[in-house]
């Protein structure tokens, strides 16, 4: 998490003269942080975690509250407790004891309510109200909205009708929206509707976990803080995109919810799509929050529409069969708990876009892949570049291909360029070779998680790494055609990849139509 | 052993690696000089510095000032990350054998050229006449005036970097202050505190050694204007009015244990707990009694001298402070 100097708070015009010139990434503003949500899987293996995360590294303001907000028949001790196993097992932060998490424990308080009660609001109001009398919070409040969401817009009417939203708070007021927006683009524009009724843009902070990842961040380092980099990123230079999120899960407990989203609405028009929106942009103007995010939503506008009678030109689709993962049996998707036995959902979704601008001249591939159940888990950006316009040196059989640049996002976290080295010895063989930067090692410091890095953003106001909703519904229209069609024709080959293999067939033969190939999971 | 014997060497053993493929990337960014003095020291500047090296792909030139090693030592030490092997240099030189200008000349000859040098100087005495030989070829140095007991690194590293202002100079005993900066500045992060600044009457400072506690206080001084003079520990603030600065010695060396500000009835403490992770801030006056506990970010040695060799670029805070931290001790 990048040092920033604080701004002193002032009264009377007198800032602490010892805050002047201090590097600090503490948040200065005191605060209550809602969760609706709070007895979910998000609350314990993420947003628990990654609280406790920012109070151990001293990120929290001095004055915080955390309230869970559920309909689950809890008291305080049992958030406590449930709070504490989900710590403990997914922080890495070690067993949660000593003072500290005496402390922050005694700022955890729970409450039980349906979201769409009225006098469960009032309750949440005046347990705000008692909070911030107990934890100086200032009146300032974070909601975060951790639930499925068919209940979003239902907790935002609530909040505004019992004076809980931005107009019956003293200090400010913001929400953090998980995705996905939305379950297609006219039901992202009736979900926006009614959050923009109570919460201003400046408030909503829609959250993409992948944005908060180290390598996605340092992919803007890379292209500009680099010279080298740069002059070639463009049509001229790069041969073709990849942009990959595969998983070697399946869809464990979330049979239900997966059934209605499939592969395109979970993964790709939000994660990947905003992966690409880094890769494909122009240089903002300057690093604030909207320069940023009007370079990113200038790409999505830049995206060629896909035909919706030529979506198998561009998309394809793909469910996982029976396999074998890690020397282990997994069963097909259509096996899985809460999944209909003649499900049409996709575990697998490949786009193929261009984007017609003067930068990439709609003449380059970016492509698009994401997979449950496949050989690797792996997420990366490749950026393949052309070859050289003459073979002068090598053997015949040699193997050596084009440069490409590789942000590794996850399960490794860094940067790997390719390059073709001589292979030492008398005669001229060459072989690719490639210089790894790996985070892990790489300066030595902790990587702070994405959930920790994104709500320290929300908490300080920044908006850099949330999606604002111009880029939502541009990115909901990227794939409104190929949701369009698919849903008109379900598939006929389904289950038509293996668990444990590459994903389908018919994603090799999208790229082998343009002479490429995936990289190998 | 020659030089011209210590880089065949490295030669081979860069051969045999490859030939074995263990060495699937061979760190080659910059050189890292470490000098030690203190036998106690060794194993654990050795281990750390080849962490550093691991981390940042140096070649390790480890220079043996304790008498340890009676001769020179070359190897390769390797990391696994992931799937990668990672394998670094090392090569140990004894120097109870050598002269400064033979030192000097092997250390040249033994850099990664074209390749910029990082140094880290681990020894209580910064007057040795090595030093600046060093400190010439290293684009950062990281030093501890915590080491010397008593103060006067910080005199030495004062003078050192009032001849090169620009010696990228580095000190331990400032970093492991980064913390304590911060707690004392939490106290008057509430806007009714800040007037209390004004009438700061008493610095007292527990720690293991002078150095670190010298350095706080000094930041402390210098963010509110105030001045000294030699051979005093009184500071002076902008309106002439006289602020004491006390020292007791407590706790480890190198590390801050306690710290009160004392405004007229009023107390501010931060004191830190015997595993030194947490610590308790209070703000203590006739009719109240307010405190908490906060964690106290502490950084490995490892972490601590990489972040000063390898980090971000410099504090502006820290030679203001070293300036106003030498009067304090220079008594």
């Amino acid at each position: 998490m990048a040092g920033v100097t604080a701004t002193a708070p002032q009264v009377d015009g007198r800032p602490n003269p010892l805050r002047a010139g201090l590097q600090t990434t503490r948040i200065t503003d005191p605060c209550a942080i809602v969760l609706f949500g709070a007895t979910g899987d998000l609350t314990k293996r993420m947003l628990m975690p990654a609280l406790y995360g920012l109070r151990q590294n001293d990120v929290l303001p001095a004055d915080f509250a955390i309230i869970g907000y559920s309909r689950t028949e809890w008291n305080d001790d049992q958030f406590r407790e449930a709070m504490k196993e989900g710590i403990a097992d997914f922080a890495q932060l070690g067993r949660p004891e000593g003072p500290i998490w005496e402390d922050f424990a005694r700022r955890l308080s729970y409450i039980s309510g349906d979201f769409d009660d009225d006098s469960c609001y009032r309750k949440l109001r005046r347990h705000l109200d008692e909070v911030a009398a107990e934890f100086q919070t200032g009146g300032n409040v974070l909601y975060y909205l951790a639930t499925p969401p068919v209940v979003f817009a239902e907790i935002v009417r609530h909040l505004d009708a019992s004076e809980l939203g931005p107009k019956g708070t003293k200090g400010w007021c913001r929400l953090v929206v998980e995705k996905p927006f939305g379950t297609d683009l006219e039901s992202a524009r009736a979900l926006q509707r009614e959050i923009e009724r109570v919460f201003p843009e400046k408030q909503i902070y829609r959250i993409d976990h992948y944005l908060g990842k180290e390598p996605v961040q340092d992919l803007m380092a890379l292209r500009f803080s680099n010279m080298i980099f740069e002059p070639l990123w463009n049509y001229r230079y790069v041969k073709s995109v990849q942009i990959t999120a595969a998983e070697t899960v399946g869809v464990e407990k979330r049979g239900g919810y997966y059934e209605r989203a499939g592969a395109l609405r979970d993964m790709i028009q939000n994660h990947v799509i905003n992966l690409m929106t880094l890769v494909a942009m122009e240089p903002p103007v300057s690093s604030d929050a909207d320069s940023l995010r009007d370079e990113k939503f200038k790409v999505l506008r830049a995206v060629r529409p896909i035909p919706i009678d030529r979506v198998d030109e561009f998309a394809v689709r793909g469910q996982y069969g029976a396999g074998e993962i890690g020397g282990q049996n997994v069963p097909a998707y259509r096996d899985e708990p809460d999944v209909d036995p003649h499900s049409n959902t996709e575990t697998y979704a490949a786009l193929k876009l261009y984007i017609d601008n003067w930068r990439w001249g709609g003449m380059i591939p970016f492509y698009l892949r994401s997979g449950k159940r496949l050989r690797r888990k792996n997420s990366e950006i490749a950026v393949t570049f052309r070859n050289v316009p003459h073979r002068l040196f090598g053997e015949q059989d040699d193997e050596f291909g084009p440069n490409s640049l590789v942000a590794k996002i996850q399960p490794e976290e860094g940067i790997s360029l390719s390059f073709n080295a001589k292979y030492p010895g008398p005669a001229m063989h060459i072989r690719t070779v490639s210089m790894d930067f790996a985070y892990g090692q790489g300066f030595g410091v902790r990587t702070a998680p994405a959930y920790e890095r994104l709500l320290a953003d929300a908490l300080r106001g920044d908006q850099t790494l949330f999606t604002r909703w111009d880029a939502v519904e541009a990115a909901w229209k990227i794939v409104t055609p190929v949701l369009d069609a698919w849903q008109k024709t379900p598939a006929e080959d389904f289950p038509n990849y293996a668990a444990g293999s590459q994903g389908p067939k018919a994603a090799e033969e999208l790229l082998a139509a343009e002479r490429d190939a995936w990289r190998p999971l | 052993m020659s030089v011209e014997t210590i880089v065949a060497e490295l030669h081979r053993l860069r051969e045999t690696q490859s030939e074995r493929e263990v060495m699937s990337a061979t760190a080659a960014t910059s050189s890292l000089i470490v000098y030690c003095d203190d036998a106690q020291a060794w194993d654990g500047i050795t281990d750390s510095a080849r962490q550093i090296a691991i981390a940042h792909g140096a070649r390790l030139l480890l220079l043996d000032a304790t008498g340890l090693n009676h001769g020179e030592h070359v190897c390769a030490f390797c990391s696994r990350e992931g799937t990668d092997t990672i394998c670094c240099e090392q090569v140990t030189l004894p120097l109870v054998t050598r002269d400064h200008a033979m030192i000097l000349a092997d250390v040249e000859d033994l850099l990664l050229p074209g390749l910029p040098a990082y140094l880290w100087w681990s020894c209580r005495r910064l007057d040795d006449g090595l030093f600046p030989r060093l400190r010439a070829l290293a684009k950062r140095v990281v030093v501890d005036t915590s080491l010397d007991g008593n103060g006067h690194g910080l005199l030495e590293l004062e003078r050192a970097l009032s001849r090169e202002p620009h010696a990228g100079l580095r000190d331990l005993a400032w970093l492991r202050g980064a913390s304590w900066r911060e707690m004392a500045a939490r106290f008057f992060d509430d806007p009714r505190r800040v007037d209390e600044l004004e009438r700061l009457e008493k610095i007292e400072l527990q720690s293991g050694t002078p150095a670190e506690a010298a350095l706080l206080a000094a930041w402390i001084g210098v963010q509110l204007g105030y001045t000294a003079t030699r051979k005093s520990r009184q500071l002076t603030t902008p309106t002439g009015r006289q602020v004491t600065f006390t020292y007791t010695r407590r706790g480890k060396p190198g590390e801050i244990c306690a710290l009160f500000l004392r405004v007229g009835r009023v107390t501010y403490s931060a004191v830190a707990e015997s595993d030194g992770h947490v610590v308790n801030l209070c703000r203590e006056s006739p009719d109240e009694h307010r405190g908490r506990c906060e964690p106290m970010i502490r950084s490995s040695l490892e972490m601590s001298v990489s972040e000063a060799l390898y980090g971000p670029g410099g504090d502006g805070g820290f030679t203001p402070a070293l300036g106003l931290a030498a009067c304090l001790v220079d008594s």
